[in-house]
């Protein structure tokens, strides 16, 4: 026994042979197995590369031709790497030359193999079968990645069949964007993804260089001339509705002003980018040509595609609207200088490109990208980057030392990239939840360099909530919420104390409705509330609260139900049904409904229930205001109180009573809207303290047609007490976009509701603004600008953001539902034209609009 | 049986795919030559996912409120003690479409979730009963075979006298060496041994 202990607890176990049970691979495979993993991770440890070419480049040679399996496992493995981790892309060019040098076939194979990619991505570009995985990243994408790698390959290569790709797909390009007056997509896409890799023709220093520079002259003249660069300013693609803190880039603009300062000064800035391999590029004895030429597809057939909406590819998608720079670490934020490489020069544009890439193509590993994304540097020439994970107080002490060291943080670039397309509009290409995973993971792997990383996005965004977009506010708060949920809910909250305090008795201020909702957010993500209460400092205790409407109205809510009657307040309870507290008058008769909804659904009829409530009316009817509402509140209330231990508790309840409650419903003769109103508010006055759950209720109902969606439109819309919830609450607005989002996929699609919201969200604008009274532009103060109001002022202020925020929302409605918007164009603009006298609002709905229409 | 499609070594991409079967459901796979590959392919296709490692304290709105973030969940069945009904630390979430569940698998695997890091893995489809604990006291069986006190997963599960025994074996050292039964159908228990699952081209 004692010698068993031992021997477990020694790992002797472990250090004995392994024989496998089943029998052993082929050699070839055993090969590939432990060849492949080497190739994908080449150039991760400088000091192994020059090792690593040496001995693979060996093996391959030896190998390379005798089977099949070997072959294909080996281009499969290149082709991979190339797609998914471009920044590894001048290693496997370096290894196919040294390959070239040793064997030539070798390198004519690999060289055919990808130019075979090229056409056959070409190929589906314009095939109406497509068929796209969430890691497919899109044909065009993928063929820039592989006419990056074929560059590469630029020593090894005729220079004119090189030159000659360039040139057909530019020319390409240039012939779909003359096509059409308009913006196009596609002719955009390839001309960027082209341009961007022309200096990639020079990464190794080679007897073709000279050649090549004569050429590429040319092909820039060319394009400069041809390509016609069409204005693109969309005010509904913009992040921030105002003042927005930077000016973004836009890439089709800037992108030949990047290359040619790239190639200027005899490529200095090349030589500071790219790693120098060239002391391991071995002799090109044999330079090779293509086969055969590239074969574009007409533009008959390519012409449908070239808006790129087809959702062929994450980031061919990208550029369906306008590509603008997307910023978090402004420059001049943490001192005099920028701490990521601006997208105006060539290297910035590149590592946003190759980030991106990296994120969108193996989204199938997160654990691999967020390793990926923070070593990224080891793949360029050193110096780019500040050392890894230093703290922005170092930095600023090293910058002041010496101005002339680099001031560029890997962190800060990779996040930003991140950050960039999880708020990207008007889509995301992946669900939220891997951007917010991944950005846990990048956390998680070294928590003292990224942590303060994060935590300067999130002051730069809630600096900026007053201006950032209403969509955007929404995914920055999820963002936020799920980040602290892994980390402890630990935030700086005195940061924000200043803010509370001014602002607590407001009920639009941007930043007070964060607050809230990121408390209420993670009160839902913890089962223990004490972690976040422990968090925050004593000025946020009070948002501890998660009540959808304040208790005063809670009280007024039930008293309603009645006359004559005095309620006990201390009787509303959180999670209690109120009606069947011993001090209500008739709660025997309640429990009694309680028991029939417990009762299996094949043991009760639907006259016991009605018998109960005849008994009611009879007895009690005198202190009830109106029997039809009361009875829909209990009733309601009562499958909400049994079913209140789960969703899926509720679920069960709901729908074993949902044709008990149909047949009572239908014998209360009232409008079902009003009906419909009823039966949303017991919901949420139950729920009073959980609206989420309530919202969720109120779906289940919805499935089981209790209830119509837009009876629950029109409760979230419809001013409580004073406050319009669509504009403040979380759970409100979440709840508005998933109801729209069910209705923008449904196949019997009605696009009523959407003109609904957005009349009565038209309508909540005007109404504001009669209350301000005037008939200029509502101009709100900058809140990073020390704002101060007085008493007097602050109501006017509010009503100033209550405007700001329903403008907002009705810019993310037109964006987000365009699709559903365009068919309402004429409609909508002729209710705005009709039911706004508000000229700027007038003419800012217009323009949104028209926009919608053309997205 | 062959499970070579489960098994192949493949060089498409550049690194591991993380929405692929467990080690766990292709063994339960291997070991069930019957419909063994069918439960592994319908499990690729399926929208369910299984949630484990859970708190018993984490509540199903609080599953919603992460799992949402991968798509619309269709239902959440919580996995109870089959002799107390309470939550026993994991659950199946369908979702609307097979993506979504293979998305979930991708992101969520291994975040935490009140403070737990959550595993997900693929399931064939939810039926009738498997929201239950298998283990003798009601519960997960892993939670039976651990020696260590976990607050948010029921302390210690077992009894003091069914740990030591009652025999006068005194000592956890040799609790150890007690062979502990291990049923095929446990849902929840994660498989020690290492093998070699690799495809053998041509066979």
């Amino acid at each position: 026994m004692i010698l068993a202990d031992y021997e477990e607890e020694s790992g002797y176990r472990e250090a004995r042979p392994h024989f496998s049970k089943r029998q052993r691979l082929p050699p070839v495979v055993m090969l590939c197995k432990d060849m492949m993993p080497d190739i994908r991770t080449m150039g991760e440890s400088a000091k192994a590369f020059p090792e690593d070419i040496k001995f693979l480049s060996e093996a391959i040679v030896h190998e390379f031709g005798n089977e099949e399996y070997f072959n294909n496992a080996l281009l499969k493995t290149f082709r991979a790497v190339v797609l998914e981790q471009p920044h590894k892309q001048p290693g496997i060019a370096l290894l196919t030359m040294v390959l070239n040098s040793a064997k030539p076939e070798i390198g004519k194979s690999v060289l055919n193999y990808f130019f075979d990619q090229v056409q056959a991505l070409l190929n589906s570009s314009h095939d109406s079968e497509y068929e796209t995985k969430s890691h497919d990243t899109g044909p065009w994408d993928k063929i820039k990645l592989i006419l990056r790698f074929i560059s590469i390959l630029s020593p090894m290569v005729i220079p004119d069949d090189l030159i000659e790709l360039y040139r057909r797909l530019l020319q390409f390009a240039i012939d779909i964007n003359n096509s059409t007056e308009k913006r196009s997509p596609l002719s955009e896409a390839i001309y960027t993804n082209t341009l961007l890799n022309i200096p990639y023709l020079f990464y190794f220093n080679s007897d073709n260089r000279a050649s090549l520079k004569t050429l590429v002259e040319d092909v820039l003249i060319f394009v400069e001339n041809d390509y016609k660069i069409k204005d693109s300013d969309i005010e509904l693609l913009k992040a921030y509705n105002k003042n927005s803190p930077y000016e973004p880039v836009h890439w089709v603009t800037a992108v030949l002003p990047n290359v040619k300062d790239a190639l200027a000064n005899e490529m200095q800035q090349l030589s500071s980018v790219f790693l120098n391999y060239d002391s391991l590029l071995t002799q090109q004895t044999t330079i090779h040509s293509f086969n055969e030429p590239l074969n574009l597809p007409t533009l008959e057939q390519i012409l449908p595609f070239s808006g790129l909406d087809k959702g062929f590819g994450s980031v061919d998608s990208l550029w369906k609207t306008p590509r603008y720079s997307f910023e978090v670490y402004l420059p001049n934020s943490v001192g005099p200088f920028a701490t990521v490489i601006p997208t105006t020069t060539y290297t910035g544009m590149l590592f946003q490109d190759i980030l991106l890439d990296i994120i969108e193509s193996m989204e199938f590993n997160r654990l691999e990208v967020a390793r990926q994304l923070v070593t990224i540097d080891l793949f360029f020439a050193p110096g780019i980057f500040t050392e890894p994970g230093l703290p922005v107080a170092q930095l600023l002490e090293q910058f002041e030392e010496n101005h002339s060291g680099t001031t560029f943080k890997i962190e800060d670039l990779a996040v930003g990239a991140i950050l960039q397309l999880t708020f990207k509009l008007p889509t995301v290409s992946q669900s939220f939840a891997y951007f917010y995973s991944l950005l846990v993971e990048i956390c998680k792997n070294s928590p003292k360099a990224i942590a303060p990383v994060f935590g300067r996005a999130f002051r730069f965004f809630y600096n900026n909530l007053d201006k950032l977009d209403f969509e955007l506010k929404a995914r920055f708060l999820d963002w936020f919420s799920i980040q602290m949920g892994n980390f402890n809910f630990s935030w700086k909250w005195n940061e924000w104390e200043t803010d509370s305090v001014q602002w607590c008795r407001t009920t639009y201020n941007p930043r007070v409705i964060f607050i809230k909702n990121l408390i209420r957010k993670e009160l839902r993500l913890t089962s223990n509330s004490a972690d976040v209460e422990e968090s925050v400092t004593d000025e946020f205790q009070k948002y501890m609260d998660p009540s959808f409407i304040k208790r005063e109205d809670l009280i007024h809510y039930y008293s309603s139900l009645f006359k004559n009657f005095q309620l006990d307040e201390d009787d509303l309870r959180n999670n209690e049904l109120y009606f069947r507290s011993p001090s209500f008058p008739f709660y025997e008769s309640v429990i009694n409904i309680l028991d029939f909804f417990h009762k299996q659904p094949d043991t009760r009829s639907i006259a016991e229930l009605e018998n109960i409530l005849k008994d009611v009316a009879d007895v009690h009817g005198s202190i009830i205001e109106d029997f039809n509402r009361f009875t829909v509140t209990l009733l309601i209330q009562a499958i909400v109180f049994c079913g209140s231990r789960s969703l899926s508790h509720a679920n069960k309840y709901i729908d074993d009573s949902r044709e008990e409650l149909k047949a009572i419903l239908a014998q209360i003769e009232v409008s079902p809207e009003v009906k419909d109103q009823w039966i949303c508010e017991a919901v949420i006055r139950y729920w009073n303290k959980n609206s989420q759950n309530g919202y969720l209720i109120l779906d289940s109902l919805r499935y089981n047609g209790l209830v119509s969606s837009g009876a629950v439109l029109n409760f979230s819309l419809t001013e409580q007490y004073g406050v319009n919830m669509s504009l403040v609450d979380s759970t409100s607005i979440e709840s508005i976009f998933r109801i729209l989002n069910e209705l923008a996929i449904a196949t019997d699609k009605n696009v009523e509701p959407f003109e609904y919201v957005f009349n009565r969200l038209v309508g909540a604008a005007n109404d504001v603004v009669s209350q301000l009274n005037t008939s200029d532009a509502i101009v709100v103060p900058d809140l990073d600008q020390e704002v101060q109001a007085t008493d007097e002022e602050l109501p006017l202020l509010d009503l100033a953001w209550k405007y700001e925020s329903i403008m907002g929302f009705l810019k993310s409605i037109l964006r987000k539902y365009s699709d559903e918007f365009s068919v309402l164009t004429e409609k909508t603009i002729t209710n705005v034209s009709q039911g706004v006298t508000h000229e700027p609002t007038k003419q800012q709905l217009n323009r949104w609009i028209l926009e919608a229409a053309e997205l | 049986m062959s499970l070579a499609e489960f098994e192949e070594i493949k060089y498409d991409h550049s690194c591991e795919r993380l929405d692929k079967p467990s080690r766990y459901l292709v063994r339960k796979a291997r070991r069930d030559p019957d419909s063994g590959l069918q439960q592994l392919r319908k499990s690729m296709k399926s929208c369910t996912v299984y949630v484990g490692n859970l708190s018993f304290y984490t509540s199903e709105e609080q599953i919603y409120e992460l799992f949402s973030k991968c798509g619309t969940i269709k239902k959440i069945i919580m996995g109870l003690d089959r002799f107390k009904f309470t939550p026993c630390g994991f659950c199946f979430i369908l979702f609307d479409k097979m993506e979504e569940a293979l998305n979930s698998i991708k992101y969520l695997s291994d975040t935490k979730l009140d403070d737990r890091h959550i595993t997900i893995d693929l399931d064939p489809g939810f039926e009738e009963g498997r929201q239950f604990g298998r283990g003798k006291n009601g519960g997960q069986v892993s939670d039976e075979m651990k020696f260590e006190f976990d607050a948010s997963r029921g302390g210690f599960y077992t009894p003091l006298e069914n740990r030591i025994g009652t025999n006068a074996n005194f000592g956890a050292r040799r609790l150890k060496n007690v062979p502990v039964q291990q049923e095929e159908e446990y849902e929840d228990e994660q498989e020690q041994e290492e093998e070699e699952d690799a495809y053998i081209p041509g066979q």
